[in-house]
């Protein structure tokens, strides 16, 4: 028995009263039995007038310790309960300081001692309102815990999901507006943020249920400016994305959105009027939306706005469904009754919809941008490179070039030393020895010359380096050795730093020749006992100085011989100063050479100088 | 006791030249002559000489082949190769064959025969030019082995192959200083250098010849 009683419990199912009594009554307590009770169908509505609303229910041996209550899933304008004669709850309703619009379902808990076995009495007052049907809802009666999923389920659809809008909508319609202000070329985020900005600003009617009536006209004109901008900036976004434009039609729209609010306040807050005639306009306003989206999408083919056009038709759909919803419309009663009763509203939640689209397809298209920047960066920077690489290819050609011209100066310059040195000391020899006019000793010692000056040639075009040293080293060594060998105490001395020397092929070998020239005399007419050899260099000057201690330069400088003349010859053409000293004893001829800059000529004054 | 010298030298008037030099020292001893690369080997093995003198372009090779032959088995005696100027790039391969000494082709016949003398008493001739290019290879060689070795700015050879008294004495010799005066500067006697040198061109050869067995090695023909 007492297990039955346990399952009757358990199994204690909310009881959902499908009829209920009614009388028209002001009154704060409830009617007598006596009134003049109606029976109607829940749900049901009165117009403009305070009703009282008796609803007969079975609570089935309710346990004492189980609490009970009632569901309301609407009670807009508020009112009072009472059970069983008994005051239950009382509901806030609009007074005169305040307009009240619950949003909110209501739980009311039922204190189980004023729970009767058997047959209970639910008396319900629903205030009189001046616009709107006053709404008695289909409730339901039972156990707390079993109607506490069913009211936090509404709770949720139409308290937590409009103030999450409000919050999203406020955000990303700012970040779109900042967006829009850095960069106000990016028409399509402007319209964007404002649009949704004034979307979150009307969703806060769902939000704010309470409101103090001296700010009741503001917020009304606010709402209804907010609404009609929402669908004018709709129409705007979308004759932009469509590409139609809309200069002059654009003024004419604010113009009409503007007119709303004005006339909402200069006619100090007439509802119906604003209502049926200003936002009546609006509808055809939000079908031109539809039209140029969906025409667009069908022209375009593009997934924007096909997606959108998809979004906006869903949107017209939840507004058709809000307006049977709205209106009872017997269609809507015949397919789907208890939907009616419940009163969920489609089309706050169809704008969402519009306005996640249209924020997606803003933020796909600034990733195509940025994708497409990326892309402009990649192909400027492979053109750079490539200009680069022509601009390296061209200057190494030119390098190349000018390096072939320097290269084919100098060798011209050797072929032209050979061709006048050695080619016609050669050509000398041959003609004389075929003439028999030379003895063995001159032959002997006119081949030796052309080997020394061979010698010289090769090494001042060694290809090891341009570094003037190096030539001085090997004919150091070279001369050295023939000196020494005459009897003669030579000695060198070098002051050149640390450094190479760098000079061209040419000028190395003028100047070699030139102190071979030197030496050359001083074996062969000096009758010396010592030769100085110095080489100094001195910022861009180098100096070479041979110095003997022999008999002297005689008359031969006067008559041009020991190969004086063809010393300042070759200092002239060289660009050298030569100096040629007869010091008594000995002689002192030095050359000082401006290698000038390493890439210029040498050039210096005077060129060639001969003293006595 | 004289010294026995084996003349390697295709050209009859350069052969006829060095024979006569040669002849002309009471102290040096023609033991024979030859004029390919096969003809100087076979002498080679027959006549033992203490002293070779090669010729570097024969008919038949290159005379750095005979250098190799009559330095094989760790001989004890000298090379001379005869070059041009003493600078070109042959006089190093036959450093590193062997050879510790050149002559000059155009050298006067008592020339000829003192070139012979002072290699054979161990002093070794060296120009500026083979100098640099001993710095150079050995330079050259320390990169190779080094791989990506960036300390190319620290001229210092490879203590392996030279040491640090030899590279300075190469250095003072590329700038065209003679024994005398690397001496001076270096504060040792010119035998000294003469020495260093000979020194020098032997480690070469060691060396190259280290070189072709590791890559004999390498290559697996050991």
């Amino acid at each position: 028995m007492a297990l039955l009683a346990l399952c009757a419990i358990a199994h204690a199912q909310p009881v959902r009263p499908r009829q209920a009594d009614v009388v028209l009554s002001a009154g704060l307590a409830p009617p007598p039995p006596t009134a003049a009770w109606q029976r109607v169908d829940l749900p049901y509505a009165t117009r403009h007038s305070t009703a009282w609303y008796r609803v007969e229910f079975d609570a089935a041996a309710p346990k004492t310790d189980q609490l009970w209550a009632v569901y309301l899933p609407y009670l807009y304008r508020g009112g009072r309960l009472f059970l069983n004669g008994m005051p239950l709850a009382s509901i806030q309703e609009t007074s005169a300081d305040l307009v009240i619009r619950w949003e909110r379902p209501h739980l009311v808990t039922i204190p189980a001692p004023s729970l009767r076995p058997g047959t209970n009495q639910l008396l319900i007052r629903i205030p009189a309102t001046a616009v709107s049907p006053d709404h008695m809802p289909l409730l339901q009666i039972g156990p707390y815990l079993e109607l506490l999923p069913v009211y936090e389920s509404r709770l949720f659809w139409v308290g937590t999901m409009p103030q999450f809008t409000v919050l999203s909508c406020l955000i990303v319609g700012l970040l779109a507006l900042f967006i829009w202000w850095r960069r106000p070329e990016e028409t399509l985020y402007g319209l964007f943020g404002a649009a949704s900005v004034l979307w979150g600003i009307r969703t806060l009617t769902f939000v704010i249920e309470v409101l103090p009536s001296t700010a009741w006209h503001a917020w009304r004109a606010i709402y209804h400016g907010a609404t009609g901008g929402f669908v004018i900036l709709m129409l705007l976004f979308a004759m932009c994305l469509a590409g139609i434009g809309y200069a002059r039609l654009k003024w004419g729209l604010f113009a009409y959105w503007a007119l709303g609010p004005v006339a909402y306040l200069a006619t100090g807050g007439n509802e119906s009027m604003v209502t049926r005639w200003w936002a009546g306009g609006l509808l055809p306003i939000g079908f031109a939306v539809l039209v140029i989206s969906v025409r667009a999408a069908w022209k375009q083919r593009t997934t924007a706005m096909t997606v959108l056009s998809a979004a906006l038709t869903l949107a017209v759909f939840a507004g058709l469904h809000d307006y049977l919803i709205a209106t009872s419309s017997p269609l809507i009663r015949a397919l789907a009754p208890g939907h009616v009763a419940d009163r969920i509203f489609l089309l706050h939640y169809a704008a969402d919809l519009v306005l996640v689209v249209m924020g997606g397809l803003l933020s796909a298209r600034f990733v195509g941008t940025l994708q497409a920047l990326a892309q402009l960066n990649r192909t400027l920077e492979l053109r750079v490179a490539e200009r680069e690489g022509t601009l390296s290819r061209n200057y190494e050609r030119l390098r190349q070039l000018e390096r072939r011209h320097a290269a084919g100066e100098e060798r011209q310059q050797i072929m032209r030393d050979l061709h006048d040195g050695l080619g016609s000391q050669l050509f000398l020899m041959l003609s004389r020895a075929e003439g028999r006019q030379v003895d063995q000793q001159e032959m002997v010692q006119a081949l030796r010359e052309c080997i020394a000056d061979m010698r010289l040639t090769l090494e001042a075009m060694s290809p090891e380096s341009n570094d003037f040293l190096q030539a001085w080293g090997n004919f150091r060594f070279r001369w050295q050795h023939l000196l020494e060998a005459s009897g003669l105490t030579c000695t060198w001395e070098l002051d050149a730093g640390g450094d190479g020397i760098d000079l061209s092929p040419h000028a190395t070998l003028q100047l070699l020749r030139i102190v071979q020239e030197a030496l050359t005399n001083v074996l062969k007419h000096a009758h010396a006992h010592e030769v100085a050899i110095r080489l100094r260099m001195e910022e861009r000057i180098l100096t070479i100085e041979v110095a003997d201690d022999g008999c002297g330069l005689g008359n031969a400088n006067a008559q041009g011989g020991h190969g004086l003349a063809n010393m300042r010859a070759r200092a002239l053409h060289l660009g050298a100063w030569l100096e040629i000293a007869d010091r008594h004893p000995g002689v002192c001829v030095a050359i000082r050479f401006d290698r000038g800059d390493t890439t210029e000529r040498p050039k210096l004054p005077g060129h060639a100088v001969a003293m006595a | 006791m004289t010294v026995s010298v084996l003349v390697v030298e295709d050209e009859p008037g350069f052969l006829q030249r060095f024979c006569n030099a040669i002849a002309a020292e009471p102290e040096l001893r023609l033991c024979g002559a030859g004029t390919t690369v096969v003809g100087a080997c076979a002498l080679l093995d027959t006549l033992s000489p203490d002293v070779v003198l090669v010729d570097l372009g024969l008919p038949d090779g290159n005379g750095v082949d005979v250098i190799r032959h009559a330095m094989a088995h760790g001989a004890k005696r000298d090379v001379l190769v005869v070059t041009m100027f003493g600078d070109d790039g042959n006089v190093i391969e036959s450093i590193r064959a062997g050879a510790t000494g050149y002559l000059l082709k155009d050298a006067m016949p008592r020339d000829i025969a003192g070139s012979i003398l002072q290699v054979h008493a161990g002093g070794s001739p060296i120009s500026p030019a083979i100098a640099r290019r001993i710095l150079q290879s050995v330079r050259t060689d320390r990169n190779g082995a080094g791989g990506t070795s960036a300390a190319s700015s620290e001229i210092a050879t490879r203590p392996s192959v030279l040491s640090e008294r030899e590279t300075q004495i190469l250095r003072l010799v590329a700038k065209g200083l003679n024994f005398k005066e690397v001496g001076t500067i270096l504060a040792i006697s010119p035998n000294t250098v003469i020495t260093h040198v000979k020194r020098i061109y032997q480690k070469l050869a060691v060396h190259s010849r280290g070189e072709a067995v590791y890559e004999a090695n390498q290559m697996g023909l050991l």
